[in-house]
C-alpha cells in the first residue's frame, strides 16, 4: 500500500488547479475582499493539510485531538461547552492567539500550554471570540492541522455557533467526523457538508469515526470490538457511503490515556493491579465505586477520580486486565491500551486518506474556493471561469481513482483477491507512471506498454458489462477501465516526454 | 383516592406487598399471583435466576397479600364507574372535535378512548439509537426477550406483557387501532428473533412481537414496549414510534447518562409530551461515568427549561445483573432499578386509574383549548371588522359619487365650451375662406368681360368655393376631433377613456342646392342696335360740321361733315359698347356676390348641423357613461348597506352560538380538570 506522493497521480490536477486559482484571483483583483480571501487559500497551499475534527455534541471530540496530537491539550468536560473553533498547528514555541470577531488578534506567548486556560477561551461566546488558534511543538501536528469545531445538534450552541461551524468546515482540506452512532443527524450534517458541486464531485475528504467505541453497547471488553462490527455494518450503508469511505472505531479515551501515560499513573495502576481478584471485580463494577473505595490505602481519593477521568472504566478496566497478566512495564502497558484504543488504525487511515492524498485534498479545496468565489461574485466575464472549472471537475479522473482506491482499502469495495491487487496497480497505487500501473518496468518500450494497456483494457471491459455487479462495484470498475483508456491514449507518449 | 405511598422511597418490599390491593388489579383477568417455574426451556435459567432473586428480595409478599383482599373489595367498582365517566367525558370532546372541524383532535381521543377500555398499562420505552432501550426491559424484567447489543436495532416494535407461561407471539395486521388485537402467530420464545426474521424476509406484515413473562412486575396490567429508535439513520422507523406515543399511557424516554440531552432529543421530547404526558426519563449506563449525577442535574434543569414534568431514573443494568446473580439487595438498590420500578408499579401500573385520568384529562383539555381559541379567534375577528369594513365601503362609494358629480360637470362645460367655440371658429373660418374667393372674382370681373369668360369664371368659382368648404369642414372635423379627445380626457378620472364612435363629418355640396349665379344681360349686342347706335351719334357730327362747312359754302353732305359724322358714330358706339360692359361687370359682380352669400348660408348651416350633431353624440355618450358609473355606485351602496344589515343578523346568530358553544365548551374542560383534580362526580 505504498502511494508514490511526489508524482502522486493528483500532482498535475492539484498544478491546474492552483492556476485556475491565480487566474481567479487576477480576475479578482478590484475586489479587495474576494481577493484577499483567495490569496490566503493560495497561501494555505504551502502549509500543512487542515482536519476539521468535528462530530456530534459530547461525541470526544477534544479527547480524541488529545490522542492525535500526543499531549493534553484539548479540554473535556462532561458539559458541552466549546462554542470557538480551535486551529491547533505546529510552531516551534507554544502560543495562542484570539481572533476576534471583527478582524482584530491577539497573540499570547504562553511558557506552557494547559487545558485549564485553553477551556476558559473556548467559553468564550462566539461573537467574542471568532477563533483560537494553538500553537503547539508536538510533533503530531507537523503533518496536519487539527481544527476542533463545536458539536452538532449541541442544547448549548446557539445559531451564531453553527454558522461558524459551516465556516470553518469550508476551510478544512478534510474532515474527521465523529459520532457515536450514526443518525439522522449526522447523515443531514455530512449532505450539508456536501452541498457544494465540488464537494459532491469529490467526495474523499472525510473519514467518520465511532468514537468513545468503549462505551457502545455495554462496556464490556470487547466493546471495541463489537464497535468494529457496528462500523463495518454502517461503511456499507448506502446512505453513509456516498460520503464516506473509511467508517471507524476508535476508544478515544483509551487512546488518550495511551499516549499520555504518566509514571505516576502506570504505578498508581499497579498498585491497583496487586488487589485480589474478587476485589477488583467489585472495585470496577461502577465509577462511583471505583472512586468511593478506599482500598488499596496507597491510592487516594484524589488519584483515583483523576484515574477514572482520564482513562474512564473501561480503560481502567483494560488497563488493570494488562497489567494482571504480571511482566507489564510503562511502555508495554501504553502500548497495549493504543492498540485496544485502535486509534492506530485511525491514524493510518488519516494517513493514507488524507496525508498520502494531501494533493487530491488540496486541489479539491482549491476548486472548492474558485466554486464559492465565482458563486458569492458572479459578474461579467466569470462565465468563462466557471467553464474552466467546470472542465477541471469534469476531468478530474484522479479522484475517481481515489475514490475507488479508499473504497477498496476500507473494505467497501470487495473484489477478488488478484482483480483487487491489478485495480490497485492501475489506479496508480504503485506509482503513477504508465510502466508503474502496467506492472512494467520502467525502461519498457512504447510498443509493450501499449499492449499491455491494451489487454487490461479488455480485460476490464468484460467485467464491466457483468450485470452481476452492483451500482458500486460496476462504477469502480468503470473507473479502472478508463484508467486503462487513459493510458492507452497517452501511455507512450507520456512515457517518451 | 391515592392507596399507595406517593413516596417512592419507601422499602421495595413493603412497597410491592402493599401492591397486592391495587386497584387495578381487579380489571387483569387470569391474575395469577404465583410466578410459575417454566419449564423445560432454554430461556430458564434467567428466569429461575429472576424468580428467585425476586422471592429473595421480596420475602414478605405473600404473607402480606391476603390481607389486602380487603382494601381491594372497597375499590372494586369504583374504577368502573371511572370508567364510563371517562369514557363519556371522551366521546362528548370528541363530538365537539369533530363539529368544530378537527378530526385529527377527534382521532386523537378515539385513540384514547382505545386505551381507557384496553385493561393494559401501555409504557413505551422509547430513545434514541443505541442508548439501551431493550436493555433496559430486558433488565426490568430480568430476561433476555428483547435483542440488545451492537448491530441489533428494534426494527419492530415488542411489547412486553404478563402471562401465566413464557410465551411469544407475532402480531401481523392489525384489524383495529388498537396496540392489542391483530393476527397473532405463536413461536418460540427463544427464537423469537430469527422466527421475527424470517417472517420479515417472508414479507410479512408484522406489526410487533408479543412476549408474555410470568413477572410480578407485569401482573397489574402493565405492558412494556419497546420501540424502534428515533432519529436513526432509517428516519421512517423513528415515526412509526412517534405515532405509536399516541396510544401509550405512559413513556420511559432513555438516554445514556455519558451524556446530557441533546437538542434532537428535547425536541422528540417536546413533541411526544404534548400526546403523552406521563413521562420519566431513565438514565442508563451510571456505570460507566464518574459523572453521572452532575449529567442528571444538567438534565433536570433541561427539562424544565422545555417546560416538560418528569422525573429522572439513573440506572444501571451492570450493576442489577450482577446483584441478580449475587442476591445483593444492596447492589440492587445501587444499580437505580427499584426505584424505577416502584415508580412502575406506583405511578404506572398502581396508578392506572390515576394515570388514566391525567391522559385523558390532558388530551381532553388539549382538545378543548384548541377548539375554544379557535372559536375565540373567530368571535374577536368578528364585530370590528365587518362594521368597518362597511363603513369604509360606503365611504367610498360617497366619495366616488361625489367625484363623479364634480366629473360630469366638467365634461360638461368643456363640452358646451367647445361646440360654442366651433360655432363662431367655423362661421369666421369660412366667411374669411369665401371672402377671400370674393375678392378674387371681383378682380377677375374688373378685367375680364363677363359676357366672353362667364362658363369659364363660373367654373372657377364653383371650384375655389368647393375647395374652401372642404378645407373648412375638414378643419371643423379636426376640432370635433379635439374636442372629443379633451371631453374624453375629462372622463378619463373615472376610468373609463372611451372614445364615442362618431363618423368623421362628411363634406357638404352646399353649391349643388344653390341656383347658379347668372351670367349678366346683353351679352349679345344686335348690329342694327350698333347701327343705331352710330348713325345716332355720326347724325350729330354730319349736322355740326355740315352746318359749319355750309357757311364756308360747302355743301351739308361734304367731305368733311361726312368724316366727322363717321368719327362721331364710331365713337359713340365705342361709347355706347363701353357702358354695356360696364353694366355687365356690375350685373355680373352682383350675381356672383350673391351667390357667395348664398353659399355662405348654406354652408354656415350644413357646418351647423354638423357641429349639433357632434354636440349630440358626444354629450349622449358622456352621458351614458357617467349614468353607468352612477347606477354602479348606488348599486354598490345598495349592495353595501343590505350586507351590513344582513351580516349584522348573521353575526348575532353566530356570535350566540359561539358564546353557547364557548359555555358549553368550559364546561367539559371543568369536567376534564375535576378528573386530575380527583373530584369526579360518581356517575
Amino acid at each position: 500500500m505504498t502511494t508514490a506522493r511526489e508524482n502522486g497521480p493528483t500532482t498535475a490536477l492539484l498544478g491546474r488547479a492552483r492556476e485556475l486559482l491565480l487566474r481567479t484571483m487576477t480576475f479578482y483583483r478590484d475586489d479587495p475582499r474576494t481577493a484577499g480571501w483567495l490569496r490566503a487559500r493560495l497561501e494555505r497551499l504551502s502549509e500543512p493539510l487542515r482536519m476539521a475534527v468535528t462530530g456530534r455534541v459530547k461525541s470526544g471530540k477534544s479527547t480524541l485531538i488529545n490522542a492525535l496530537v500526543g499531549a493534553e491539550l484539548a479540554p473535556s468536560d462532561p458539559e458541552e461547552r466549546t462554542q470557538v473553533n480551535t486551529v491547533f498547528r505546529y510552531a516551534p514555541e507554544p502560543g495562542i492567539t484570539v481572533h476576534t470577531p471583527h478582524g482584530g488578534q491577539q497573540r499570547m506567548s504562553v511558557g506552557e500550554l494547559d487545558a485549564a486556560t485553553i477551556r476558559d477561551l473556548q467559553r468564550w461566546r462566539p461573537d467574542e471570540v471568532a477563533r483560537l488558534v494553538i500553537e503547539s511543538p508536538s510533533p503530531g501536528l507537523q503533518a496536519i492541522t487539527l481544527i476542533e469545531t463545536p458539536g452538532v445538534s449541541s442544547t448549548a450552541v446557539k445559531e451564531t455557533g453553527r454558522s461558524a461551524l459551516a465556516q470553518i468546515l469550508s476551510e478544512a482540506d478534510a474532515v474527521l467526523y465523529l459520532t457515536r452512532q450514526p443518525q439522522q443527524t449526522d447523515v443531514q450534517f455530512l449532505e450539508s457538508v456536501h452541498e457544494l458541486g465540488v464537494a459532491r464531485r469529490a467526495p474523499i475528504n472525510t473519514i467518520l469515526a465511532l468514537s468513545r467505541a468503549d462505551e457502545v453497547a455495554t462496556g464490556d471488553a470487547d466493546s471495541v470490538e463489537a464497535a468494529g462490527r457496528v462500523a463495518n455494518a454502517y461503511r456499507d450503508d448506502p446512505k453513509i457511503r456516498s460520503f464516506v469511505q473509511y467508517v471507524l472505531p476508535v476508544a478515544g479515551l483509551l487512546a488518550q490515556g495511551g499516549t499520555t501515560l504518566g509514571q505516576a499513573e502506570f504505578e498508581a495502576l499497579s498498585e491497583l493491579a496487586r488487589l485480589p481478584r474478587e476485589r477488583l471485580d467489585e472495585l470496577l463494577l461502577s465509577a462511583d465505586r471505583f472512586a468511593g473505595s478506599r482500598t488499596p490505602e496507597s491510592v487516594d481519593a484524589g488519584t483515583r477520580r483523576e484515574l477514572l477521568r482520564r482513562f474512564g472504566l473501561f480503560g481502567l478496566h483494560r488497563a488493570l486486565a494488562i497489567l494482571g497478566q504480571g511482566g507489564i512495564d510503562h511502555g508495554r502497558l501504553r502500548r497495549s491500551l493504543l492498540a485496544e484504543s485502535r486509534i492506530g488504525e485511525l491514524q493510518e487511515a488519516v494517513h493514507l486518506q488524507f496525508v498520502e492524498r494531501q494533493e487530491a485534498l488540496r486541489a479539491r479545496s482549491v476548486l472548492l474556493a474558485v466554486d464559492m468565489a465565482l458563486r458569492a461574485n458572479p459578474r461579467q466575464g466569470s462565465g468563462q471561469l466557471r467553464g474552466e472549472l467546470d472542465r477541471l471537475l469534469a476531468n478530474a479522473h484522479e479522484w475517481d481513482e481515489l475514490r475507488v482506491l479508499s473504497g477498496l482499502w476500507s473494505g467497501q469495495l470487495s473484489l477478488p483477491a488478484r482483480l483487487r491487487a491489478e485495480a490497485e496497480r492501475l489506479l496508480g497505487a504503485h506509482g503513477d507512471g504508465a510502466p508503474a500501473r502496467l506492472g512494467l518496468t520502467e525502461r519498457a518500450p512504447a510498443r509493450d506498454i501499449a499492449e499491455r494497456a491494451g489487454e487490461a483494457a479488455r480485460r476490464w471491459r468484460v467485467l464491466a458489462a457483468d450485470p452481476l455487479r452492483d451500482r458500486e462495484h460496476r462504477e469502480a470498475v468503470w473507473t479502472v477501465l478508463r484508467s486503462c483508456e487513459r493510458l492507452l491514449a497517452t501511455g507512450g507518449g507520456q512515457q517518451r516526454a | 383516592m391515592p392507596l399507595l405511598p406517593a413516596d417512592p422511597d419507601v422499602p421495595i418490599a413493603a412497597a410491592t406487598a402493599l401492591r397486592g390491593g391495587d386497584p387495578a388489579r381487579c380489571r387483569c383477568p387470569g391474575d395469577s399471583r404465583a410466578t410459575p417455574a417454566p419449564k423445560s426451556r432454554t430461556i430458564r435459567p434467567l428466569l429461575d435466576a429472576d424468580a428467585e432473586g425476586w422471592q429473595l428480595l421480596l420475602p414478605t409478599r405473600r404473607r402480606l397479600a391476603l390481607s389486602d383482599f380487603t382494601s381491594e373489595r372497597v375499590h372494586v367498582h369504583n374504577p368502573t364507574v371511572i370508567e364510563t365517566a371517562l369514557v363519556e367525558l371522551l366521546d362528548s370532546a370528541e363530538a365537539e372535535c369533530v363539529e368544530a372541524g378537527r378530526t385529527d383532535l377527534g382521532n386523537r381521543l378515539r385513540r384514547i378512548r382505545n386505551r381507557v377500555l384496553d385493561p393494559a398499562q401501555l409504557v413505551l420505552v422509547v430513545g434514541e439509537p443505541d442508548q439501551g432501550k431493550s436493555e433496559l426491559i430486558n433488565s426490568l424484567v430480568n430476561a433476555p426477550v428483547c435483542g440488545s447489543g451492537e448491530n441489533v436495532s428494534t426494527i419492530v416494535p415488542s411489547l412486553v406483557r404478563h402471562a401465566d407461561e413464557p410465551s411469544a407471539h407475532l402480531v401481523e395486521q392489525e384489524t383495529t387501532r388498537s396496540p392489542v388485537g391483530g393476527d397473532r402467530t405463536p413461536v418460540p420464545i427463544e427464537e423469537i428473533r430469527e422466527e421475527l426474521e424470517r417472517a420479515l424476509g417472508a414479507g410479512r406484515q408484522v406489526r410487533r412481537t408479543e412476549i408474555g413473562l410470568p413477572r410480578a412486575l407485569l401482573e397489574n396490567g402493565l405492558a412494556l414496549m419497546d420501540t424502534p429508535a428515533v432519529g436513526g439513520v432509517t428516519s421512517s422507523l423513528g415515526s412509526v414510534t412517534e405515532e405509536a406515543a399516541a396510544e401509550a399511557d405512559a413513556l420511559l424516554m432513555v438516554s445514556d447518562a455519558t451524556q446530557e440531552l441533546t437538542t434532537n432529543e428535547l425536541n422528540f421530547l417536546r413533541r411526544v409530551t404534548a400526546v403523552c404526558p406521563n413521562i420519566a426519563l431513565v438514565q442508563p449506563k451510571t456505570d460507566l461515568v464518574p459523572d453521572w449525577r452532575h449529567i442528571v442535574e444538567l438534565n433536570r434543569k433541561h427539562l424544565s427549561n422545555a417546560g416538560i414534568a418528569g422525573r429522572i431514573f439513573p440506572v444501571s443494568a451492570r450493576i442489577r445483573a450482577r446483584a441478580t446473580r449475587e442476591k445483593s439487595q444492596d447492589l440492587n438498590t445501587e444499580s437505580g432499578f427499584p426505584a424505577l420500578l416502584d415508580h412502575l408499579r406506583k405511578e404506572m401500573a398502581g396508578a392506572q386509574e390515576q394515570l388514566t385520568r391525567k391522559l385523558v384529562a390532558h388530551n381532553v383539555t388539549d382538545s378543548i383549548d384548541r377548539i375554544t381559541a379557535d372559536l375565540r379567534e373567530e368571535l374577536n375577528n368578528q364585530n370590528p371588522r365587518t362594521a368597518t369594513e362597511t363603513l369604509l365601503e360606503l365611504e367610498t362609494a360617497q366619495r366616488r359619487a361625489e367625484d363623479l358629480k364634480r366629473l360630469s360637470g366638467r365634461w360638461q362645460k368643456t363640452l358646451s365650451d367647445g361646440i360654442q367655440e366651433l360655432y363662431s371658429d367655423i362661421e369666421y373660418d369660412f366667411r374669411e375662406r369665401s371672402w377671400a374667393v370674393l375678392h378674387q372674382a371681383n378682380e377677375t370681373l374688373d378685367e375680364a368681360d363677363p359676357s366672353t369668360t362667364w362658363d369659364e369664371f363660373e367654373e372657377w368659382l364653383r371650384d375655389s368655393l368647393r375647395t374652401a368648404v372642404a378645407e373648412t369642414f375638414d378643419w371643423l372635423d379636426r376640432r370635433r376631433e379635439r374636442l372629443t379627445e379633451q371631453v374624453a380626457d375629462e372622463l378619463l378620472r373615472e376610468q373609463v377613456r372611451t372614445l364615442p364612435n362618431s363618423d368623421s363629418i362628411p363634406v357638404p355640396d352646399p353649391l349643388s342646392r344653390v341656383p347658379a349665379p347668372k351670367a349678366p344681360k346683353n351679352a349679345n349686342y344686335p348690329r342694327g342696335d350698333q347701327l343705331l347706335t352710330g348713325l345716332r351719334g355720326s347724325y350729330g357730327g354730319v349736322l355740326m360740321f355740315g352746318l359749319m362747312t355750309s357757311m364756308a359754302g360747302l355743301p351739308l353732305m361734304n367731305v368733311i361733315s361726312i368724316s366727322a359724322g363717321l368719327l362721331l358714330g364710331s365713337k359713340s358706339l365705342n361709347e355706347e359698347k363701353d357702358s354695356r360692359l360696364k353694366r355687365r361687370q356690375t350685373e355680373a359682380r352682383a350675381a356672383v356676390q350673391r351667390y357667395v352669400e348664398h353659399v355662405v348660408f348654406q354652408v354656415n348651416k350644413e357646418a351647423r348641423d354638423a357641429i349639433r350633431n357632434t354636440h349630440q353624440t358626444l354629450h349622449d355618450h358622456c352621458n351614458r357613461i357617467t349614468e353607468q358609473a352612477q347606477i354602479r355606485i348606488s348599486r354598490s351602496i345598495q349592495e353595501t348597506k343590505r350586507m351590513a344589515e344582513q351580516s349584522a343578523v348573521d353575526r348575532d346568530a353566530r356570535a350566540k352560538e359561539i358564546k353557547k358553544k364557548l359555555e358549553e365548551l368550559g364546561a367539559l374542560r371543568k369536567r376534564a380538570n375535576a378528573l386530575t383534580s380527583n373530584r369526579i362526580a360518581a356517575a
